[in-house]
């Protein structure tokens, strides 16, 4: 696939491409980080439990 | 609160559990044909529908769309019900979303044998299914988001957002890539060309395995592994993380690698770390589903369903691994168009879905009969069947590629091919081909022993079609965002919002990069001396889609003095601005054709050896793992189609003319007869209107239309002024 790459070089700024992916995958990456290091501990916690959380108990038990 | 008792649909989820353990035979059986044609040929079965041109298709359809396709549905009807504690939001868009992807999937088997194909890699569906497809689909995601909407907790579970995200995708996907002109129920042609084509094709290509194979198998992993372990996922923050960057960097994957191969230095350090950054992600979720085992490692050893996951999560590690590996331009030199890639997707297909498919039928089934699992014991060998499988299925086939590749390119002293005849590189990986059998005959056995083991099973217990489960009702908040609650909580209440992130998040990229696929076509150089497909040609390119050539034979020498030295001069995207579609091929189990019609060029055979060879290739080299084509001698082509895709050529900008149109069929016939007399010379009686000349005539064409220009000009190129590029490999 590596013949393709001479006719990106040929598309006119081409080299912008890279430049907004990088910033915007930064600005978004960095964004949700923020929200969800913030997200408190004990309520994810609750949600890691929700496939565990079924009322059918009886079933837990190791009958694979 | 008031607490609400409601059922979870079971019988939807056992009839796309039954599907995928059905077509998973299926799949595996295919696969295993085809292993078995490319060390002997024998076994194409001498019937144009069984041969490996139109096998391979099917087999890959089988396995993608068949068996992990209903996995998924079966994975995502049972858990999502269960985390959305809710039943499915409608019976019979269920009905219709099994029904429909069970309709597809017959179709496909039988579109596929008799030869109608698109031939764009798993995309090879005609038009007519194509658009079944996306009605089946929009089923699926409808009932989806119905269920999400009726659902009685407030937190939706991060395993629905990967399914959500599959969803969108593959819809954009599906139907960008299927863009095309029918000529007639079932022949089409795609609306992009050439090297267009290419890229839009590995745009898909590379995001269905991310978005079919990858998403939503995560998703199956982010419900069944806490369920078989009993335990947690290790951490959810990172599960959340894990979703955004994997679907935001996912979509870009693809061409990006294409982008910055010969892209100035800095350019292609970021394209490194790119690739990079997306194995960031994937570990991430590998490590997140491994570590959710810590502290039931002893379980693991016991347990078959946790060995099972616990081998699929590590494959997912190495495949991603080497997914970007493969994407670095010197790795790539040499792994392409080898068995290199055909071992990747199978650590993944086998490693990754397979084992992760199982482990969750091992799950589920006792659990919907309400019983314990008939034999632990045989669960534990179809566990060791498997995991021998797979390492005879990719060992031998890593060692394969390697041998190919530097046979392909290693030159003796004076500087020539050291095995100018191609034939050689695969006689040497022969052993390598029949030890792939001991090791996909293992998998299926595999797959045969855990069938006898859920048969057992099911008759042990008896099927709660209807699963009683009772959740307080949602409370009701205002769709505003209330005082102290974050961000992130006021988005899951309310989804719409948060299902536009997803879709922004995976469609940015796809955006983004449709751009440069745009501007493409504009800056393909044309080239004088490239001209449109004569009628017969384009009738015999039609045979040889039909019969699926593009599976073995690649159509593009790239600029390695060790593929020039072979074939000739590389490939140019101005040769294919005609090409509806593309078929560059992505792997050389023959030798590549797109220098086949240079006369006087070393890949030029005339019409007589053509004709011989295709009868039977076996006659003129012993050791040939070419299917013999006996009845392209016998069948005609639909010559009555001529015109019509002429035409349809023609409304996709193909530059015939109006009396090219009229008279297609008469071009037709007297190129035709040039053939046949020239097969005459050499005691050969062929009709002009057999299939096989219209594909010696498009074999003959090969390639051609370059070497007129040398002549037109008496330069070496004109066509290209990247002549210089010709790399020293
Ligand atoms: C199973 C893989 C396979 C399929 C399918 C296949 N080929 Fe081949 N083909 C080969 C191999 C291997 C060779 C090299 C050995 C030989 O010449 O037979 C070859 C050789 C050729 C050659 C000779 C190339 C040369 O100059 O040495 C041509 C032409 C060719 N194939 C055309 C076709 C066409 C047309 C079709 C479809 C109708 C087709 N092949 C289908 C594997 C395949």
């Amino acid at each position: 696939m590596r013949f393709l790459s001479q006719y990106y070089q040929e598309i006119e700024g081409i080299e912008i491409y890279p430049i907004i992916v990088l910033l915007l995958f930064m600005t978004s990456f960095f964004l949700m980080l923020y929200v969800i290091l913030r997200t408190d501990k004990k309520q994810t916690d609750m949600y890691s439990r929700i496939p565990l959380d079924d009322n059918n108990s009886e079933f837990e038990q190791n009958n694979f | 609160m008031e607490q609400q008792t409601f059922y979870y649909d079971n019988k939807i989820v056992r009839l796309f559990l039954n599907a995928t353990l059905l077509w998973g035979v299926v799949a595996f059986l295919y696969g295993l044909l085809l292993a078995l044609q490319l060390a002997f040929p024998v076994f194409n079965l001498g019937m144009e529908y069984s041969t490996f041109g139109r096998i391979r298709p099917i087999h890959t359809n089988a396995a993608i769309f068949a068996f992990v396709g209903n996995a998924i549905f079966a994975g995502a009807y049972y858990s999502m019900q269960r985390v959305l504690k809710t039943r499915m939001f409608s019976d019979l868009l269920s009905k219709i979303n099994f029904w429909g992807w069970q309709l597809i999937i017959v179709l496909a088997a039988l579109t596929l044998t008799l030869g109608m194909t698109t031939s764009k890699e798993y995309a090879e569906l005609e038009w007519p299914i194509d658009i079944l497809i996306a009605i089946v689909w929009v089923v699926f995601g409808w009932n989806m988001f119905g269920t999400i909407y009726k659902r009685r907790v407030k937190h939706i579970y991060v395993a629905i957002w990967f399914y959500i995200a599959s969803f969108v995708a593959v819809a954009v996907l599906h139907i960008v890539n299927s863009l095309e002109v029918p000529v007639t129920l079932f022949k089409s042609y795609s609306v992009f060309a050439g090297v267009q084509d290419g890229l839009v094709q590995w745009w898909y290509g590379h995001n269905a395995v991310a978005f079919f194979l990858t998403t939503p198998f995560l998703g199956l992993m982010y419900y069944f592994l806490p369920k078989a372990a009993n335990r947690p996922v290790f951490s959810y923050k990172l599960s959340i993380i894990h979703f955004w960057t994997l679907v935001f960097l996912y979509i870009w994957a693809g061409p990006h690698h294409l982008l910055y191969s010969s892209l100035p230095d800095w350019a292609q350090t970021l394209g490194v770390v790119f690739s990079v950054m997306l194995i960031a992600p994937s570990w991430g979720g590998m490590l997140n589903g491994l570590l959710t085992l810590r502290g039931v490692w002893d379980k693991v050893r016991e347990n078959p369903i946790l060995k099972f996951m616990a081998v699929a999560v590590t494959a997912y590690g190495m495949s991603t691994l080497e997914g970007p590996m493969l994407s670095l331009k010197s790795v790539n030199a040499i792994s392409h168009f080898t068995d290199w890639t055909i071992a990747h997707v199978h650590i993944g297909a086998m490693g990754w879905n397979g084992f992760l498919t199982f482990g969750m039928a091992y799950w589920l089934i006792p659990r919907m009969y309400d019983t314990k699992l008939y034999s632990i014991k045989l669960a534990n060998f179809h566990f060791w069947l498997g995991t021998l499988g797979i390492l005879f299925y990719a060992i031998p086939l890593y060692w394969a590629a390697f041998t190919q590749t530097l046979m392909w390119k290693e030159f003796n002293a004076d500087g020539m091919l050291a095995y100018p005849n191609f034939l050689e590189t695969v006689t040497q990986i022969m052993p390598m081909y029949y030890t792939r059998i001991v090791g996909g005959t293992l998998f299926l056995l595999g797959m045969v022993v855990m069938l006898y083991n859920l048969i057992k099973t099911a008759y042990s217990g008896k099927f709660i079609a209807e699963e009683m489960a009772s959740a307080p009702a949602r409370e009701v908040i205002s769709s505003s965002r209330v005082a102290g609650e974050t961000v992130h909580s006021w988005l899951e209440r309310r989804p719409t919002p948060f299902y536009i992130l997803i879709a922004l998040a995976v469609l940015v990229g796809g955006i983004v990069e449709i751009v440069p696929m745009i501007a493409i076509k504009s800056n393909v150089a044309t080239i004088a001396t490239v001209t449109p497909y004569t009628p017969l040609e384009l009738q015999g390119r039609d045979v040889y889609i039909s019969e699926g050539c593009v599976n073995c034979h690649s159509q593009l020498v790239r600029p390695f003095r060790s593929e020039t030295e072979r074939y000739g001069e590389y490939s140019k995207a101005g040769e294919t601005v005609y090409d509806h579609p593309f078929l560059f091929g992505s792997r050389r189990i023959g030798p590549d054709l797109a220098r086949t019609g240079v006369v006087g060029g070393k890949m030029y055979k005339n019409a007589t050896w053509h004709y011989n060879h295709l009868q039977n290739p076996q006659a003129l080299n012993a050791q040939s793992n070419m299917p013999p084509y006996p009845w392209l001698i016998e069948s005609d082509v639909d010559v009555s189609l001529t015109e019509a895709k002429v035409r349809a050529m023609m409304s996709l900008g193909v530059p015939y003319t109006e009396d090219e149109a009229k008279m297609a069929n008469d071009l037709y016939m007297n190129q035709a007869n040039l053939i046949t007399a020239s097969l005459k010379e050499s005691g050969i009686n062929v009709e002009p209107t057999k299939k096989i000349v219209a594909l010696i005539a498009y074999l003959h064409r090969l390639g051609k239309d370059i070497t007129m220009s040398k002549q037109a000009d008496g330069t070496t190129t004109n066509a290209d002024s990247n002549t210089d590029k010709t790399a020293q490999q």
